[in-house]
């Protein structure tokens, strides 16, 4: 309740400056911009679709709303294919072209292409965040404008870590899976730290391509190590219901976790029955739980467009989280007078505790991420993740 | 060495060998008659896949993959007719810019036909729980082959036996070959080259749809997207092991190399992580060296 | 039995080389004509425009026609043409290297029912034992006497009425030249075959051709029977390449000069 009043306010305040004559007039002349390089095509194509599906119809709530002071919102969206190479070559032709009054925020890929980015940005004193939820990027010392809009991959490993700790304990046996890629290895190194620190133990290590074509001699490997939990990371979905499915037939006990991208409603629908009791870290909200404020939000404005009302994934709640955040932090810093890049960077940094329509914990950044993710358990029997856990702070070990 | 443990991982490499096996049957199948390398042939994989998933909406998945056979072939025929053909004659850097642009183009035209979103097989939507071919997965004295392989061992290995024989001995095989050898010696001889190519490529289209459908979903894949194209890549591995125009090669090569991988998955893997990976490629590096030709390449007859 | 009718026909490769300048000829029902000349005389070409393959070689009928049987046949493509009736065995022994004889007879008979393409096969193999002993071997593998032998054999597995041939005695000693021609009269009497025979061993020629076409620089350059051409001494000298006295240098430089006057 306290929040929704705390809406109200915002949005007065934005109306009334909406009317402003000096504003609808400087309106006219600039937009304001956020510049969005998302994986369109390629194997990520299924989340940049439904990230960008997100960032439109945020963008037309923000609009429908009169703008951000009375600017008009607009979004440069361009695909990278989940390239780096061809990330880059994005990045720098929007930076080329849009003035920096307008463009105050860009929207990133992939962990490889943010970290290849990182320097840049941070030399532009550029507003980013991306799909990437890698530590590295969370590092407000060397990349003071890079913004985490979530968990890193080593908070979501320390919530199942704490799960671990309250399922099994001291000599909790784990077996770690996970891709050969920046994104797979992220975690990894943390993972094995903590583990030893908690008295769990590593009982084996696999690391597999993006895809696989038969999960049968890892499950082999789990059926020799016997481990109590498996954790499979830097995966799209395309390893873990092999695996799952596997294992099961196989008789292997074990209970699979995942991180964020494994956190979809497509796990179950692959690997069926077996995908039941997958645990997995995911910090926003499922399309499913109308309790959440922000899912309303979407059902609203999806209904007021006549657009399709079914199932959003999480890739979708992820992005119109993002967007909402940063439209408020526009909205501050206009409020503030100062709706440019370091405008943006100030008002990101004091959004507090801002909610996002029950979507985060807060906007309170613990260098530059924001920690807290919940657990959750697939239920295969209502196709859904039920939670298991409220707020989870992931870097309190 | 466990012995079981031996045996089960030859034979689950043989199932997956059998896929890649397939797979790269057709793909040197096609450059055999018409000399194309077809860089599309993940794509092949990804269209196949798609097809099967939409059959698979309407019908118990076995049976969806025998209607996407059909509908794979007519595609196949399609790409022959509409893109390969009107460049044939062109230069060979010419042939393959083009296949480049048609594995392009293919993994767009998937995006826009069956969308973006990540999929099962058999399953319209997130409510749905996937189709499964019958469980064949069985457990003998330690020895564990999961239903997948099971179906890969019984229906793609012998489709890839079936080409290899077909092709020796049949009416359609000996046309194949001759056209491939001379399309205009075989005109000569009234054998009507353009269609025997272009059933080629529609059974290559076949074989393929056979491969993606398996690794897309048949027990538990991981659906139908754009993984399959990774997975697609270890084809020229294969071909250039078997020897590039040699179908019976690239069906032993398919074989072998599934082997060497789960072998190497299993001893290797702990200790040089991602060795499995790298594999195949290592093997290409080495038989283009030692052995250009291959397991069972053509070797030239040179007579003055 | 069938015939041939080619009149005024002229051909370009890419467009821009003018092989044939308005050549005419003719084959009767059950007749064999030979054209004989030089190299580069626009004989091959001659044979790709009847066999409808010139697109295969980047070539195309400027003007004239060619009917096979009073069909109009130069528009048409390889596949109808052969539908016509008439096969052409192209130069360079154009067998399926990698086949074996078997496979190559297979390849060539693959319209025929079973039964025929056996009774055939049969026949083929009683005219040249050879190609018996050595079927199950890849065509690359034969000596190029067996490669003809089989390219007839081929040909013949195809059923024609009208029978192409382009060079066969091309690279053979003279006793297999011999050989060769007397199979393929052989052939041509018993299945009652149109022959046009293509050559530049001219002698080769003369002993199993009716009538003889002459051709130089993409044009007919003589037209008569068999005996009128070797009683001719230019035909002879100039032409077909100094089989009479005098030898073959001095020929060769009548010749230039008369290209060039």
């Amino acid at each position: 309740m306290k929040m929704n009043r705390r809406q109200v306010l915002k949005a007065g305040l934005a109306a009334s400056t909406v009317y402003s004559p000096w504003m609808i007039a400087r309106a006219q002349a600039r937009p304001v911009k956020l510049a969005a390089i998302l994986p369109l095509t390629g194997a990520f194509a299924f989340a940049g679709n439904a990230a960008l599906d997100a960032f439109r119809d945020a963008a037309d709530r923000i609009n429908d709303a009169g703008g951000i002071g009375g600017r008009r919102f607009e979004l440069v969206v361009e695909d990278d294919g989940y390239d780096v190479a061809r990330g880059t070559a994005v990045f720098n032709r929007i930076v080329q072209r849009e003035s920096p009054e307008e463009l105050v925020f860009v929207y990133g890929d992939s962990t490889g292409l943010s970290k290849a980015l990182a320097p840049e940005i941070t030399r532009l004193r550029l507003p980013y965040t991306a799909t990437s939820f890698s530590n590295e990027l969370a590092d407000p010392k060397t990349y003071p404008t890079i913004f985490v809009f979530g968990p890193t991959y080593n908070d979501m490993a320390g919530a199942l870590l704490q799960q671990i700790r309250r399922q099994r304990g001291r000599g909790a046996k784990i077996f770690l899976c996970y891709s050969n890629s920046e994104f797979g290895r992220d975690p990894i190194p943390f993972i094995k730290e903590q583990s030893a620190r908690l008295g769990f133990q590593i009982v084996g290590e696999e690391v597999t391509p993006l895809a696989i074509a038969d999960a049968t001699p890892i499950v082999t490997k789990l059926r020799q190590a016997q481990p109590d939990f498996v954790i499979l990371h830097g995966y799209v979905l395309t390893v873990e219901p092999l695996v799952v499915r596997a294992a099961r037939e196989q008789g292997v006990r074990a209970t699979f976790m995942g991180t964020y991208y494994s956190a979809e409603l497509a796990l179950m629908q692959r690997a069926g029955a077996a995908a039941d009791g997958f645990i997995v870290a995911y910090h926003n909200a499922y399309y499913y739980d109308t309790t959440v404020p922000a899912v309303e939000q979407i059902r609203a404005l999806r209904r007021s467009k006549g657009r399709d009302l079914s199932y959003r994934t999480t890739y979708y709640m992820g992005s119109w989280m993002a967007m909402d955040v940063i439209a408020e932090a526009m909205r501050r810093a206009n409020a503030a007078g100062k709706l440019n890049r370091p405008g943006m960077i100030e008002a990101l940094e004091g959004l507090g505790d801002y909610n996002a329509g029950g979507q985060v914990r807060n906007m309170r950044w613990v260098n530059r991420r924001l920690p807290f993710t919940k657990l959750w358990r697939a239920n295969v029997r209502d196709g859904r993740f039920d939670a298991i856990t409220d707020w989870v702070d992931g870097s309190k070990l | 060495m466990d012995l079981a443990l031996v045996i089960q991982t030859a034979l689950n490499g043989l199932a997956n060998g059998a896929l890649y096996a397939v797979i790269a049957a057709g793909f040197v199948l096609v450059y055999r008659a018409t000399s194309v390398v077809n860089f599309a042939i993940a794509e092949f994989m990804l269209i196949g896949a798609y097809l099967t998933y939409t059959m698979s909406l309407f019908f118990p998945l076995l049976l969806a993959i025998l209607l996407a056979l059909p509908l794979a072939f007519i595609f196949g025929v399609l790409v022959e007719r509409g893109f390969v053909r009107p460049l044939l004659g062109r230069n060979v850097v010419a042939v393959i810019m083009a296949t480049i642009g048609l594995a392009a183009t293919l993994d767009g035209a998937t995006l826009i036909l069956w969308g973006p979103d990540q999929k099962a097989m058999g399953a319209a939507d997130v409510s749905q729980l996937p189709k499964e071919m019958p469980n064949l997965a069985f457990s003998l004295g330690g020895v564990f082959l999961s239903s997948k392989a099971v179906w890969s061992l019984i229906l793609a290995l012998p489709l890839a036996i079936l080409l290899v024989v077909a092709l020796k001995y049949s009416r359609y095989g000996v046309l194949l070959r001759a056209v491939s050898e001379s399309e205009t010696a075989a005109l000569a001889m009234g054998i009507n080259a353009p269609r025997v190519v272009a059933v080629a490529w529609g059974i290559s289209a076949i074989m393929a749809t056979i491969g993606g459908a398996f690794l897309a979903g048949a027990a538990g894949g991981g659906g139908p997207g754009h993984h399959l194209i990774l997975l697609g890549l270890i084809v020229f591995p294969v071909a250039i092991l078997g020897g590039f125009d040699s179908v019976p090669g690239a069906v032993v090569a398919g074989l072998l190399i599934g082997l060497i991988e789960a072998f190497s998955q299993l001893y290797l893997e702990s200790l040089l992580p991602g060795i499995t990976q790298a594999i195949p490629f290592l093997i290409v590096l080495l038989v283009l060296l030692f052995r250009p030709y291959g397991l069972f390449g053509q070797h030239r007859i040179e007579r003055v | 039995m069938a015939e041939i009718n080619v009149e005024n026909l002229k051909v370009v490769y890419r467009g821009v080389i003018l092989a044939l300048q308005g050549v005419s000829m003719r084959a009767g029902a059950g007749e064999a004509v030979a054209l004989l000349g030089p190299n580069g005389a626009g004989k091959s070409t001659l044979v790709r425009a009847i066999s409808g393959l010139l697109p295969q070689y980047d070539g195309r009928v400027l003007d004239g026609k060619i009917a096979i049987n009073d069909q109009e046949a130069h528009h048409l493509p390889a596949l109808k043409v052969a539908e016509l009736g008439l096969t052409a065995i192209l130069e360079g022994r154009p067998i399926f290297r990698y086949l074996t004889v078997i496979e190559n007879l297979r390849a060539a008979g693959h319209k025929l029912a079973p039964q025929r393409q056996k009774e055939l096969t049969d026949e083929i193999f009683t005219r040249f034992p050879r190609l018996y002993e050595r079927r199950f071997e890849q065509g690359g593998y034969l000596s190029g006497g067996e490669q003809q032998m089989l390219l007839l054999g081929m040909a013949l597995l195809t059923e024609p009425k009208i029978l192409v041939v382009d060079e066969p005695s091309l690279g053979l000693s003279p006793k297999l030249t011999e050989e060769v021609m007397r199979v393929l009269d052989e052939l041509r009497r018993d299945k009652g075959l149109t022959l046009v025979l293509v050559e530049q061993n001219a002698r080769a020629a003369f002993s199993i051709v009716e009538r003889v076409y002459v051709m130089e620089q993409g044009r007919v350059v003589f037209e008569g029977t068999a005996q009128e051409a070797q009683a001719d001494a230019d035909v002879m000298e100039f032409y077909l390449g100094g089989a009479v006295a005098g030898g073959f240098a001095e020929a060769k430089r009548y010749r230039r000069r008369k290209r060039w006057v």
